[in-house]
């Protein structure tokens, strides 16, 4: 198979992955209400029609601007947190591929690694706080270690997929530190991010599709 | 859900146009967003321009603000969501005069992040913006952790004695000095007796028995530093003033405004009941209590509940206190 993709390509794979995390957008409500404030359902929903708005008429060449008006599009459609994080990982995976018509699995990488440091400066965050870094990070480590080792992409994207699941576990007995969810302190340790778990399921609707 | 609406997506934006029709001699919408709004007569040239903006659901905060004395443009997000950089971008350009803009904003990661995002998008745009982050919630910190406080109805002192300082054509490191002075002066404390319900979400943000109340409650129903029986008012008065006045510490011989206000669903009767205490429980401190503020100046939709904010003063914020502003939001205000 071809291990490289033009900027339709990146378009399909995130409409798909937009239709993913919609589906997803009632349970992802329900954890963010727990110790969030609730409106992660409504933010997912609102940011995967804007992507779908957007994507369908969408005939950009450029990779890297295809990302940013993404990002662009999720903070407009919703600015809560996650919109604006999310928003942010895009812009700067769109900012590491400025010009390029196509991206290969270092490309991705690159890609990856720059989302990571959007979120880190936009969020203040870390890993270890509880929040999507902790599913983010581990994921663009697993598939980085396994492309610089001659790993294929499939394997690399299931290295990452795995790595994201283990990081999303790790959130459980992880307290808050950022957010609205902070202010319950130790309340939030046992509960399952609300972050994490949404970025864990836009990571593995990415893999899948890649695959 | 017991609602007067059409659709609950549709609130902020049928809000919005309401308030423009009510008032078109004050407020006017940005050209690039229909989400942000401006003083009528923006820019003010020369003057330093105020932006301020956050989710809805708590007029007067923050559309009920603009106004001349005030702030110079809002934007407004959906219920309880910050608005986006893109709406703030589309506020900044219309209030700045030429001397910069001051972003003047209640501490919450998502309003936090967008403002950023905004300053430096407006930076490429030529144009300097500065942030004061309000963050005069008692309740949502100790006093060691300040910067992860909330910010909640001592926003109104800072929109008034920013805005009367930009009036006196200071710089923007001049207004921006003193809105941190006036936010390193202000503790609030809130209580709540019901929730309130999002429209677009059509459950309560939370539950409470109808003999409880929250002290300490965030303005989004965030949680707060216990739940009890619902106590009498002079109780519940004496318990605020412990707090606040504690906090600081306000002492004896400070001169203080006072700002009792209502979630939403209180009833000014409730208010005065709660300030009646409040005034004596000050003055037995040994507080001078220069000016009173009683009334909605920051709500939760239906919440029921109050919260009690002082700033501390001294002559030069006693003179911005006392400084014009008007919005037909803040009746009391035609001359001080």
């Amino acid at each position: 198979m071809s291990e490289s993709f033009a900027a339709s390509d990146v378009a399909s794979l995130l409409l798909d992955a937009a239709n993913d995390l919609e589906s997803r957008s009632e349970e992802l409500r329900v954890l963010d209400a727990a110790i969030g404030d609730g409106d992660l359902g409504i933010t997912v929903q609102l940011a995967s029609k804007a992507m779908r708005a957007y994507l369908a008429s969408a005939n950009e060449p450029s990779i890297g601007r295809l990302l940013a008006q993404c990002g662009m599009t999720i903070n407009k459609a919703s600015p809560s947190t996650f919109g604006t994080l999310l928003a942010s990982a895009f812009l700067a995976a769109g900012k590491a591929v400025p010009d390029k018509d196509y991206v290969d699995p270092a490309g991705l990488v690159l890609m990856g690694e720059a989302a990571v440091e959007g979120v880190k400066k936009r969020g203040k965050a870390d890993v270890g706080e509880k929040t999507m870094l902790d599913c983010l990070v581990p994921a663009v480590e697993a598939f980085k270690v396994a492309i610089e080792c001659g790993s294929d992409l499939p394997h690399a994207l299931q290295q990452a997929v795995t790595a994201a699941e283990a990081g999303l576990k790790s959130t459980v007995n992880m307290q808050s530190r950022h957010g609205r969810a902070s202010w319950h302190g130790e309340k939030t340790i046992g509960v399952q991010d609300a972050g994490a778990t949404a970025m864990y399921y836009l990571i593995e609707s990415l893999a899948r599709h890649l695959h | 859900m017991k609602k007067i609406i059409n659709d609950p997506h549709a609130v902020v934006d049928e809000t919005i146009s309401g308030i423009l029709k009510a008032y078109p001699y004050h407020l006017r919408m940005a050209r690039e967003s229909n989400r942000a709004l401006v003083r009528a007569d923006a820019p003010v040239q020369g003057k330093v321009g105020l932006c301020t903006g956050g989710g809805s659901g708590h007029i007067p905060v923050f559309l009920g603000y603009v106004g001349p004395g005030l702030v110079d443009g809002v934007s407004v997000g959906n219920v309880f969501s910050s608005p986006s950089a893109d709406d703030m971008l589309a506020a900044t350009k219309e209030v700045d005069g030429g001397a910069g803009v001051l972003y003047i904003f209640g501490n919450y990661s998502g309003d936090l992040m967008n403002f950023e995002m905004a300053a430096e998008m407006s930076g490429l745009e030529g144009i300097e913006v500065q942030l004061s982050i309000v963050a005069d919630d008692v309740a949502s910190a100790p006093r060691e952790e300040r910067h992860r406080r909330r910010g909640v109805a001592g926003l109104f002192f800072a929109y008034k004695l920013a805005g009367a300082k930009a009036d006196t054509m200071a710089t923007l490191a001049e207004v921006k000095a003193t809105t941190d002075r006036v936010i390193a002066q202000t503790c609030s404390i809130g209580v709540a007796l019901s929730p309130c319900t999002i429209p677009a979400a059509g459950t309560p943000t939370f539950t409470i028995a109808d003999d409880e109340m929250e002290l300490g409650m965030g303005i989004h129903g965030e949680p707060g530093i216990e739940r009890t029986r619902l106590m009498k008012a002079n109780d519940i008065a004496a318990t605020m003033v412990e707090k606040v006045v504690s906090d600081l510490p306000f002492t004896s011989g400070d001169e203080v405004a006072v700002l009792v206000n209502g979630l939403g669903a209180t009833p000014p009767e409730e208010l005065f009941i709660l300030y009646d205490r409040v005034h004596d429980l000050l003055r037995d401190r040994g507080l001078k209590v220069y000016r009173t503020f009683v009334g909605e100046y920051a709500t939760s939709m239906e919440m029921a509940g109050a919260s009690l904010s002082l700033l501390r003063l001294d002559d030069d914020l006693k003179d911005l206190l006392d400084a014009p502003a008007s919005s037909p939001f803040l009746p009391q205000w035609r001359r001080a």
